[in-house]
């Protein structure tokens, strides 16, 4: 993911878009057993070329999120800062 | 494409040879893709390698390959894919009868699709099954193993009774209908059934002891293998624990042939760390000859685990009138598509299901019937019906193939007494 670090303020959304030739699922947390930041999993499942926006982030604090499909993987874990 | 031009040469260069010794009585004993039960043969062998059936005290050899050589184009809603790209496999045998009515198969079966298609596999729209870079495959079919198939079978027959034992290093498991490549209903669509993984993805299983006992057409298999599927090195053998279980009842009649299945996998899923169990039936039916036939086949599979079960019918056909052959497939099946991905122990939760149903129809024309082998070109539409929890990410996908189709087969007695 481009880039594993964004840093936003709060009232904003992040887009992700998937330019990759396969499927991605994108959801908040380290991993599956430490879910958060109910925001990201509005963006959700994504096919290549797809895009979806987060839900809006209402509250300063750091959001981590991963990849559902790729778990693990440390190029599909991410960071979201809403300052 | 120029991998593919290569392939062909190589297929040809492997089944030709025979041919230099037919006319032989064993071209009519290779039954590879004709799905035609043998009288004299327990119903293990039905749904494994088919290859051919030991009629003679010599040993036999033979050969069929099949080869798909094309384009493949995915219309999707927001990125569209295309590749040239081959799905092909050989299947070989070499056996022999004994006195006493016993006899002995050896069977590899190989694929050269780690090198002709992509490492993440075909695009096809809705296909999910085994893993690429440790995920989930999503919208592709996996490559085949380089070897298939590797094992051997001993029959032997008391009175009307015929009793079988098997063992591979890699083959089939006594569980699910004949897959895909050896239905006579599919042997011109090169396209993997989206119901593979709920019904037949068991015919490439690393370790599998089995044994069989057939009369008057009934036939009981039971076997064990390992559950686990192949790993995403494509050109090496897995060898595991037989920690999986499956048995399997069968009945020939004439053109027809039923069964039903039900296993054991031990964690199939490389990204899953948790059990299924797979139940499938099935009903096929064949009539003809090379020339002219009729061929259908349904199937129903499905698979329990604690995220649900999943369930799969399909109906495929294929009818051939001389040079022409016309096949379709229907079928529907329920994917956990949104909840792919690696559960951790302790993670449990109902996946959302989407049920996604398709359409296939399809069209081959031999442009030359050699003595090696029979030459087509071909091409199939395939039309979906998507569910509403998979309407945003995939609309209305269409998937179009254009295609050369080789198929050949070949085979041999070993001794020179006549």
């Amino acid at each position: 993911m481009t880039p594993l670090e964004i840093t936003i303020d709060v009232g904003q959304r992040v887009t992700f878009v998937n330019n990759d030739q396969r499927a991605h699922d994108v959801v908040g947390g380290i991993d599956p057993s430490h879910p958060d930041c109910p925001e990201i999993i509005q963006a959700g499942f994504l096919t290549p070329g797809q895009s979806r926006d987060t839900g809006i982030f209402t509250s300063a604090r750091t959001c981590e999120y991963h990849d559902h499909t790729a778990l693990g993987v440390p190029a599909f874990q991410g960071r979201i800062i809403i300052r | 494409m120029t991998r593919l031009v290569v392939f062909f040469l190589i297929s040809l260069a492997a089944v030709t040879p025979a041919r230099a010794q037919d006319p032989s009585p064993l071209a009519d004993t290779i039954t590879a893709s004709s799905g035609e039960a043998s009288p004299k043969r327990p119903s293990a062998a039905q749904a494994g390698p088919p290859h051919h059936h030991p009629s003679s005290d010599a040993w036999q050899w033979g050969v069929e390959g099949n080869v798909f050589a094309g384009y493949n184009y995915q219309l999707r809603k927001f990125t569209d894919f295309d590749e040239v790209e081959s799905q092909n496999w050989l299947m070989t045998s070499l056996s022999k009868m004994f006195t006493g009515g016993s006899s002995l198969q050896i069977n590899g079966m190989f694929s050269f699709e780690p090198f002709t298609l992509q490492d993440i596999g075909s695009p096809q729209v809705f296909q999910t099954g085994e893993t690429f870079n440790g995920g989930p495959l999503i919208d592709y079919q996996h490559p085949h193993d380089l070897i298939m198939n590797l094992g051997a079978e001993y029959s032997h027959g008391f009175g009307a009774t015929t009793v079988t034992i098997a063992g591979y290093v890699v083959g089939p498991a006594p569980l699910g209908p004949p897959v895909f490549m050896h239905r006579p209903s599919a042997s011109e669509n090169p396209q993997s059934p989206l119901s593979h993984h709920h019904q037949d993805s068991t015919h490439v299983t690393p370790g599998v002891v089995s044994i069989g006992v057939e009369r008057a057409g009934f036939g009981i298999e039971a076997g064990a293998f390992h559950g686990q599927e192949p790993d995403e090195d494509r050109l090496d053998l897995d060898t595991a624990a037989l920690d999986s279980y499956s048995v399997r009842a069968s009945w020939a009649d004439g053109p027809w042939q039923f069964q039903a299945s039900g296993g054991h996998l031990k964690t199939p899923e490389r990204k899953s760390p948790y059990d299924e169990t797979r139940l499938t039936a099935s009903a096929a039916y064949f009539k003809g000859d090379e020339n002219r036939s009729t061929a259908w086949l349904a199937a129903f599979g499905q698979n329990r685990d604690v995220f649900g079960n999943l369930e799969s019918y399909l109906f495929e056909a294929q009818k051939r009138a001389g040079s022409n052959a016309f096949y379709m497939r229907a079928e529907t099946a329920a994917k956990d598509i949104l909840d792919a991905g690696f559960h951790p122990i302790g993670i449990k939760h109902t996946h959302r299901q989407s049920q996604v149903s398709a359409l296939t129809l399809g069209y081959v024309r031999d442009i030359a019937n050699r003595s090696f082998g029979r030459f087509g070109i071909g091409g199939d539409v395939t039309g979906y019906l998507v569910p509403d929890n998979l309407e945003e990410s995939y609309g209305s996908p269409w998937s179009f193939h254009v295609f050369l189709r080789y198929h050949g087969r070949a085979g041999a007695r070993l001794d020179h007494n006549h």
